[in-house]
């Protein structure tokens, strides 16, 4: 974990450039889809990526219902951030994920019932995901609905695309195909490895050093 | 003072939450709902039973439907799984949904067995996601209704050429398809069979476990 707080007041807002990326919503969604990482920044919510990443669909599936059940934990706790009492904060944040997480659920067993089916508990288990906590007490309790919703977009987008990216290296290696279709040749066998959740950590650890090597690049320029 | 402060926000945003879950699930409930229907329209298609709709042009509604499959078929759960037993028109047919993995998906499937389980009546395939133009063919109609009376001893084959009664012609260039289903309908006439037979010596199976 490396910095997962908020302190979007030490966010450097360059001088230069156009007008829309030096606002602060910017930053802030900036900062949770790639600086700030939830899966190869921060390192939470690993359990269910290491789980849903053998499929693109399933990938696909998973980290729309996180994107979303995050904008609306983040609005919803940050519109009534000034009510919360402190001592029951927590209680509160618990209230609002799982009631979000149980409708999401829902939808998806109505709208889409076979991916449903393959994610299995792993839907449900949003609630306990550490980045929706995460975000709820790092960020939108101290902030305004706006910057709150464009911070949880970043963190959501920024997880769609890490499970996305792993998705795709481990469906085409582990099963030779594309959301669900067949892309590798009949021949050529897969490595299983990659299908299974053993071989998600080793996808997974490859991908933190390369994503980790291209930012050190960047902060050593 | 601030403990009872305290008090009512988790009360107010209990009931919310509440609310809200309650309003999801009525949801759900009326949607699942839609699912039995076309299960039950389904149903009635396989077993040629009509839905009279009053006026000619439009499609039967929802309601419609389920009168009269409730008035054709006797729904029963038998260990935590639901047939429909047909009660008028081909009395005592089993009919009930399964599902299994195929190359590609998951087939669901509808299958009709006589009760005493020899023959097949017929086969629908609810949704399938196959190679489209190889294995998807078996959503088609003419490759369903050759599972019509099929029998089932020793269990059904899809084969290449079928020539026994316990035969059924494949789809060309989708044997992996075909291999998989002919698993799904053994497997699924195997459990029915053990289902209903539980049901009719319900002590004789018990006295077996105990072994």
């Amino acid at each position: 974990m490396s910095n997962p707080t908020n302190s979007s007041a030490n966010l450097k807002i360059p001088k230069k450039g156009y007008k829309l990326f030096k606002t602060k919503s910017w930053m802030v969604f900036i900062e949770g889809l790639w600086h700030n990482n939830p899966i190869f920044g921060m390192v939470l919510g690993l359990c269910s990526t290491l789980a849903v990443t053998n499929l693109m669909n399933n990938a696909l599936v998973m980290s729309l219902a996180v994107t979303v059940v995050l904008i609306l934990n983040s609005a919803i706790i940050s519109a009534i951030r000034n009510l919360i009492p402190e001592r029951v904060r927590m209680i509160a944040y618990m209230l609002v994920i799982s009631t979000l997480v149980i409708t999401v659920d829902r939808f998806l067993k109505i709208f889409v019932p076979e991916i449903s089916n393959a994610l299995g508990p792993y839907v449900a288990l949003i609630i306990t995901n550490c980045i929706l906590m995460g975000r709820a007490e790092a960020f939108a309790i101290n902030n305004p609905v706006r910057i709150s919703v464009m911070d949880a977009l970043g963190v959501g987008l920024g997880y769609t695309f890490s499970l996305m990216s792993l998705a795709l290296f481990r469906e085409i290696l582990g099963f030779g195909s594309l959301f669900g279709l067949r892309i590798l040749p009949k021949g050529i066998s897969t490595l299983s490895l990659f299908s299974v959740p053993p071989g998600a950590f080793f996808a997974l650890g490859i991908f933190i050093l390369i994503i980790n090597s291209i930012r050190k690049e960047k902060t050593d320029k | 003072m601030r403990n009872i402060k305290m008090l009512i926000f988790l009360m107010v945003l209990s009931t919310l939450c509440v609310l809200l879950l309650t309003g999801a699930n009525i949801l759900y409930q009326k949607a699942s709902a839609v699912f039995n229907v076309r299960l039950y329209a389904v149903i009635l298609d396989l077993f040629k039973i009509p839905v009279r709709v009053q006026s000619a042009n439009e499609k039967p509604t929802g309601d419609e439907i389920k009168n009269v499959f409730l008035n054709n078929f006797e729904i029963k759960n038998v260990g935590g799984k639901t047939y429909y037993i047909a009660k008028k028109k081909d009395r005592g047919v089993i009919a009930f949904k399964t599902s299994g993995p195929g190359l590609w998906s998951t087939i669901e499937i509808l299958l009709a067995v006589y009760p005493n389980f020899e023959k097949l009546y017929g086969l629908r395939v609810i949704s399938q996601a196959e190679t489209p133009g190889l294995g998807g063919r078996i959503a088609e109609r003419a490759f369903q209704k050759r599972f019509t009376d099929v029998e089932l001893t020793p269990t059904l084959r899809i084969v290449k050429f079928a020539s026994a009664p316990n035969e059924v012609d494949a789809i060309t260039g989708a044997s992996k398809t075909s291999k998989a289903l002919e698993v799904i309908i053994n497997r699924a006439i195997k459990e029915v069979k053990h289902a209903f037979k539980e049901v009719a010596n319900p002590k004789e199976e018990r006295g077996g476990r105990e072994k």
